[in-house]
């Protein structure tokens, strides 16, 4: 056995572990492990929801030159967010730390996945399109730091625009996008609210292709883990609370340090340590496509057996839809029946998609569908074994 | 108890949650700090009996520790937290427990149903 594998094993044995303590205190029912994957959602929902509001009242602009006169620009129309506006600073608090609760279930519930080895063969798209979901919802964070505009936005503009002016051949035209122009304009922070909320919508297009192979995706937590997890949220913003730092000035002197927050500003951290951009981009997208690998077995040199695709016993299909509806991969397709059939549907199997878990076998009333190398009435013989031996 | 005594329990003590919500938020507007004029004129009587006037150390506690965790460059704060904002962190975090409160009522209420079990099918 590798140690890749040695690895996967002691994972999984920790979360079988982890799970029997969980049940114990909590009953499978509620068992926040079995809800893994719905538990960002929920706070995706409470991000949209605080975001909203504050969006109501946020104004996205750098130009403070009436300040003397009222005139609000982004920092002071957060502050008036937090000091003014009633429960402003609990909804600001709210969506600060929702997200990183999004960031620390994300990572929850791909580590799982991993130990629990559910990710390889027929999972690959829900494992590459996480990632591509994680990735999004770390640059929408970012963005959001960015529109407080306090001396930290003001710095984190800087490294951003020093990252992107590092890309080859096209750095230049990666940092006008992003400035929205040459220059920290008014543009710019229009253009950094537009990424932040456009961006943040498109990841329920990303979360519609994370889903699209599964029939029955758990989207929503039981009543009981939503009011948890909302709870945790407010004794957090209460424990927490949110203050800005000063707001930017464009000609003033730059911060010498500034408030980490790991959960989004990590890659910042990492851009200080390296020697330049290009280091930093490469040393990036290398984590980002490794991890993206992990599901082709070659990259860890494992031979895996070839999957066993169920078949259809084509004399005894009815066309019930039974085997159809229950296939947790969507890997049953029903055709029109050929002309003789007394049916006006059949059953086929999409090979690629089949993990062979059998779970169409236990739905067919007509054992009509089985297994090739493990026939449904040995399954039932070994079933019996274990439970009479108990 | 039969199902429609529950449902008539299960009524009232709904409607004494977003009673006493209701009455929490204004107070929680006052940063618990019992600012008369400030309060609606239908809540002011409300605000003077015992029950209410008892938790006023409770405002007064949350409004010194969150002081102590705002930063102290932050121009707006001047490191010394709004009352008002303290009343709404605070009901905020009531209404967190609250919620704790709710959860667990509702684990153990429906601990019954969580039950496996195994039953082996027979096919024809």
């Amino acid at each position: 056995m590798s140690a890749y594998e040695q690895l996967i094993k002691s994972g999984n044995k920790f979360f079988l572990v982890f799970e029997d303590i969980t049940n114990k205190i909590m009953t499978s029912k509620y068992n926040p492990l079995y809800y893994h994957g719905a538990l960002p959602q929920f706070y995706l929902w409470v991000l949209y929801l605080s975001g909203l509001l504050l969006f109501a009242y946020y104004i996205p602009t750098v130009d403070n030159a009436y300040l003397s006169k009222g005139l609000i620009n982004a920092w002071t129309s957060v502050e008036y967010i937090n000091d003014t506006i009633p429960f402003g600073a609990v909804v600001r608090g709210i969506h600060r730390y929702a997200g990183d609760a999004m960031v620390i279930t994300i990572l929850l519930h791909a580590v799982r996945v991993w130990f629990t080895d559910r990710y390889r063969q027929y999972r690959w798209l829900q494992w590459f399109s996480g990632i591509v979901l994680f990735i999004m919802v770390l640059f929408i964070g970012q963005t959001g730091y960015y529109l407080v505009w306090d001396e930290r936005s003001l710095a984190l503009t800087r490294m951003t625009v020093y990252a992107f002016e590092g890309v080859p051949f096209i750095g230049a035209n990666l940092k006008e996008w992003f400035l929205n122009g040459d220059t920290i304009s008014n543009y710019t922070m229009s253009n950094y609210l537009f990424i932040h909320i456009g961006l943040s919508f498109s990841l329920l297009f990303g979360l519609w292709i994370h889903y699209v192979r599964m029939t029955r995706p758990v989207m929503t937590p039981p009543p009981a883990i939503n009011y948890v997890l909302m709870a945790l949220l407010l004794v957090v913003v209460f424990m927490f609370p949110i203050t800005s730092g000063k707001m930017a000035t464009l000609n003033g002197a730059p911060p010498s340090g500034f408030e980490m927050d790991w959960f989004f500003l990590a890659p910042y951290a990492l851009m200080n340590a390296v020697p330049s951009a290009l280091v930093y981009w490469i040393i990036a997208i290398g984590i980002t496509v490794g991890v993206c690998l992990l599901p082709m077995p070659w990259s860890f040199l494992i031979k895996e057996p070839p999957v066993e695709a169920a078949e259809v016993v084509l004399n005894k299909c009815v066309g019930c839809n039974l085997c159809y509806l229950d296939c947790p991969y969507q890997a049953i397709e029903m055709v029109p029946a050929p002309a003789n059939s007394r049916f006006k549907l059949l059953a086929t199997v999409l090979p690629y998609r089949c993990s062979g878990c059998g779970v169409c076998v236990g739905a067919c009333a007509f054992d009509a569908i089985d297994l090739p190398d493990l026939p449904d009435a040995n399954v039932l013989a070994q079933v019996k074994q274990i439970v009479e031996a108990k | 108890m039969n199902n429609d005594a529950k449902l008539v329990v299960v009524a009232l003590i709904g409607a004494m949650v977003v009673g006493v919500s209701l009455t929490l938020m204004p107070w929680a507007e006052s940063g618990f700090g019992f600012d008369k004029p400030a309060l609606p004129a239908w809540s002011q009587p409300i605000f003077e009996n015992p029950p209410f006037t008892s938790l006023k150390p409770l405002g007064d506690w949350a409004q010194s520790s969150l002081s102590g965790k705002v930063d102290k460059d932050d121009e707006s704060a001047k490191g010394v937290i709004n009352p008002i904002a303290a009343g709404n962190y605070t009901y905020a975090m009531a209404m967190g427990v609250a919620m704790i409160l709710a959860a667990l009522a509702i684990i153990f209420v429906g601990k019954d149903d969580a039950e496996e079990k195994l039953i082996i099918p027979v096919k024809k």
